[in-house]
């Protein structure tokens, strides 16, 4: 019913892409790319996932993430104090960049998500959609969780031998995170969202 | 791509469908439902997890660290300390600590806490984890007593909790000894429990000592048990001899108490908890205490008492029945000398007489001392030359009237055995003394020249002088007999044996003579036979003799 037009990403060619059905694609006539994939029920799976992702967000956040048993002496650490410790250690630059990656850029994601599909599930139209999603993809490339949870991993793994490592509350949610914006990002129908920005 | 329809186009009549759209909630929704109930859960345990939040004052917090500091009961973590701030005057800190659910029930005004650190004293050596895992805080929970959530804590660590069965007693001492928190309670040397602490009483004239004797042992402790002090080395030199007395080498370096039942009866009440018992400096004055009923007499002795001394042991027949308690000297008004005065305590007890008698005992010592029953000073170590009163009965001893010296009965004495020996001596030496020595020495000597005289005696010599000659005589008369009359006998001997030899020669069974003998005398034995039968034949017929035989005989 609705017809846009799409520009191929690769070769630049305009295409006026009407309704595509689910499961099918739509691909650039002169090189192939895929222009157009539709998403089955996009927004309430988005929405559900980041609701799931919230949740996890604040578990991870303020539960205890790894603890070190040395002997009698137990060391529990949480995402914070991590940080803080290693601002302490004067690697401020790398405090920050941890706090960045996997704090701040992670929250704007979960919060310009509820922001913009909590009213398109409500059939409104939020009033600073197109900013709000353009920040989110903006800082997208900046959630920074995955490689993180593999830092973490292999430091882990190390200090297995120095001492007890007792995986904390916080780890398991942080996994569950990961998980659950990808599958936020993978269900999130970008060009819906646009669509919406249309109407307002 | 759908088609539009042609409104306009003819075909039957149609209605549109109303298009309801799908209500229900997606699956997907259960990944924000099962975070949220992931979520829910742990907020729920976090909050109940959490107990109450308590303070505890203590004078420093040396070794505390908080959000690190645990709280442990049995070394199982109850809580944290989550803050640790100065008190408001300054002179302590205080600990915000955050204790585990289900700590309300025992927070109660009893419950103690305190830090451990790592200590070491000379009976123990604790908390040594404390070096690596940091000073913690150790409570004793108590359920009973009133609800409470401001503490402040012991600065010292009980010796014994809640935990520990046994009972708690109260010893009151002249002085505190070698004694400290920690102090080995010993019970027939066996370890029974510890000191836990002391004060002086009020007006400063005892010692209180708090102790624990652990279970099952506190059932030892009875109504007539005494404790003593068995710190260090307790050297004594006494008519015994030298006596070494020590518990523990432990002991002997931290102090020590120890325990005991001396009566016969052991099984005196049991005693309830806290209660209080005197504490003996030693062990044989805790038992000497037992004997509370004394007597007092005294002992009047006319010889040196060197050696004797205040607390020597009297005994009867080598018992102890009491001891020496006082030694006077006492002026003899008509003799211008002095005797002395000792005094001896008899512990009636120790005599096991009946209470009837030894009610009246004073009666019954006298009715001894007319049997004679005598006090005698004997040495009780021949090494030190202690000395010791001897009671005993010697029925030869004199009679002696009864006397009295500051109102107490005097028991008579006898001279010691030393003494008595001396004078023996003395008597026999007194006796050598009146012996006529001299006459005898006269006499023996008039015996000795008389036997001189004897010996210079010129008829003497002469007499030996034939003596001698007729030896010399004697002499050559063996010589003789010895040249001339020997080797005649010889050669009558040797005659003999030859003879002898021949007789042996004929009288051997192969011998010819012995053969020919044999022969003959079978012969007369034929010729005998042959007469017989002539006998026997003339018997029968004597007719032959002048007839001749007949054949018809034959």
């Amino acid at each position: 019913m609705t017809e846009h037009l799409i520009a191929c990403h690769a070769c630049d060619l305009l295409h006026r892409v009407g309704d595509v059905p689910l499961g099918g694609s739509a691909c650039c006539s002169r090189c192939g790319t895929p222009l157009y994939r539709p998403k089955r029920d996009s927004i309430n799976r988005s929405l559900a996932f980041t609701m799931a992702g919230v949740i996890f967000y604040l578990i991870a956040n303020t539960h205890p993430f790894l603890g070190f048993q040395i002997g009698s002496q137990l060391r529990e650490t949480t995402l914070a104090t991590g940080i803080f410790q290693l601002y302490q250690q004067d690697m401020f630059i790398i405090a920050t960049l941890v706090l960045f990656t996997v704090v701040i850029v992670p929250a704007i994601h979960l919060l310009s998500m509820l922001y913009i599909l909590v009213p398109l599930r409500a059939k409104m139209t939020p009033t600073f959609l197109a900013p709000v999603f353009r920040l989110y993809l903006m800082l997208k490339p900046w959630g920074m969780l995955e490689i993180f949870m593999l830092g973490i991993l292999v430091s882990a793994i190390k200090l297995v031998k120095m001492a007890t490592i007792i995986p904390g509350v916080a780890l398991f949610a942080f996994m569950a995170l990961i998980f659950v914006l990808s599958a936020m990002t993978v269900t999130l129908d970008e060009h819906l969202i646009w669509k919406k920005t249309e109407y307002s | 791509m759908i088609k539009e329809t042609d409104e306009t186009s003819p075909g039957p009549p149609t209605a549109d469908p109303i298009i309801k759209q799908r209500r229900s909630l997606s699956i997907v929704w259960l990944v924000p439902i099962v975070a949220l109930l992931i979520g829910g859960w742990l907020a729920y345990e976090a909050i109940t997890e959490r107990g109450p939040i308590i303070t505890i004052k203590f004078a420093t917090a040396d070794g505390l660290e908080a959000g690190k500091t645990k709280v442990k009961y049995k070394s199982v973590d109850v809580g944290v300390v989550e803050s640790i701030e100065i008190g408001e005057n300054l002179s302590q800190v205080v600990l915000r600590v955050q204790l585990n659910k289900g700590a309300a029930t025992y927070l109660t005004d009893k419950t103690k806490f305190w830090i451990v650190r790592a200590r070491i004293s000379a009976s123990e050596v604790s908390g040594l984890s404390t070096l690596l895992g940091g000073a913690y805080i150790g409570v004793e929970p108590s359920v009973k007593g009133k609800p409470q959530r401001d503490f402040i804590g012991l600065e010292t660590v009980p010796l014994v909790t809640s935990a520990s069965k046994g009972k708690r007693f109260k010893l009151v001492a002249p002085r505190l000894g070698s004694l400290n928190p920690g102090s080995p309670i010993y019970f027939r040397q066996v370890r029974v429990g510890q000191v836990l602490d002391y004060r002086l009483e009020e007006k400063g004239q005892n010692v209180g000592v708090n102790i624990f004797i652990e279970s099952p042992y506190d059932q030892f402790v009875r109504e007539n048990t005494r404790f003593w002090l068995a710190s260090g080395l307790d050297m004594q030199l006494t008519a015994n001899g030298i006596r070494v007395d020590t518990d523990s080498v432990v002991s002997l370096m931290i102090g020590g108490l120890a325990f005991g039942t001396f009566s016969n009866d052991p099984q005196g009440q049991q005693v309830s908890e806290n209660m209080q018992f005197k504490l003996y400096e030693t062990h044989d004055e805790a038992r000497d205490d037992q004997y509370t009923i004394r007597k007092n007499y005294y002992v009047e002795f006319f010889e040196s008492i060197r050696g004797l001394s205040v607390g020597a042991p009297v005994e009867f027949r080598g018992i102890q029945i009491g001891s020496v308690s006082d030694i006077q000297l006492k002026v003899l008004p008509n003799q211008m000398n002095f005797s002395t005065m000792v005094g001896v305590t008899i512990e009636r007890e120790r005599l096991g007489l009946s209470a009837q008698v030894s009610k009246d005992l004073d009666i019954h010592i006298r009715e001894m001392i007319n049997e004679g029953l005598r006090v005698q000073l004997k040495t009780g170590n021949l090494l030190t030359g202690q000395l010791l009163v001897d009671v005993n009965y010697y029925p030869d001893a004199p009679r002696v009237d009864e006397t009295k010296y500051n109102d107490l009965l005097v028991i008579p004495s006898l001279p010691s055995s030393s003494q008595a020996a001396i004078d023996g001596v003395t008597s026999i030496i007194k006796k050598i003394d009146k012996l006529p020595i001299e006459e005898i020495g006269q006499s023996l000597q008039g015996s000795l020249l008389g036997i001189e005289k004897l010996v210079n005696n010129p008829d003497l010599q002469q007499a030996m002088q034939s003596i001698r000659k007729i030896l010399a005589d004697v002499e050559t008369t063996t010589h003789n007999l010895n040249a001339d009359t020997m080797p005649e006998v010889t050669d009558t001997l040797e005659e003999l044996h030859n003879l002898i030899q021949e007789l042996k020669g004929w009288i051997s069974a192969d011998s010819p003579l012995q053969e020919d003998l044999l022969r003959s005398l079978q012969e007369i034995g034929k010729a005998a036979r042959s007469i017989n039968n002539l006998a026997d034949m003339l018997d029968r017929h004597p007719e032959a003799l002048i007839q001749g035989k007949t054949i018809e005989d034959q």
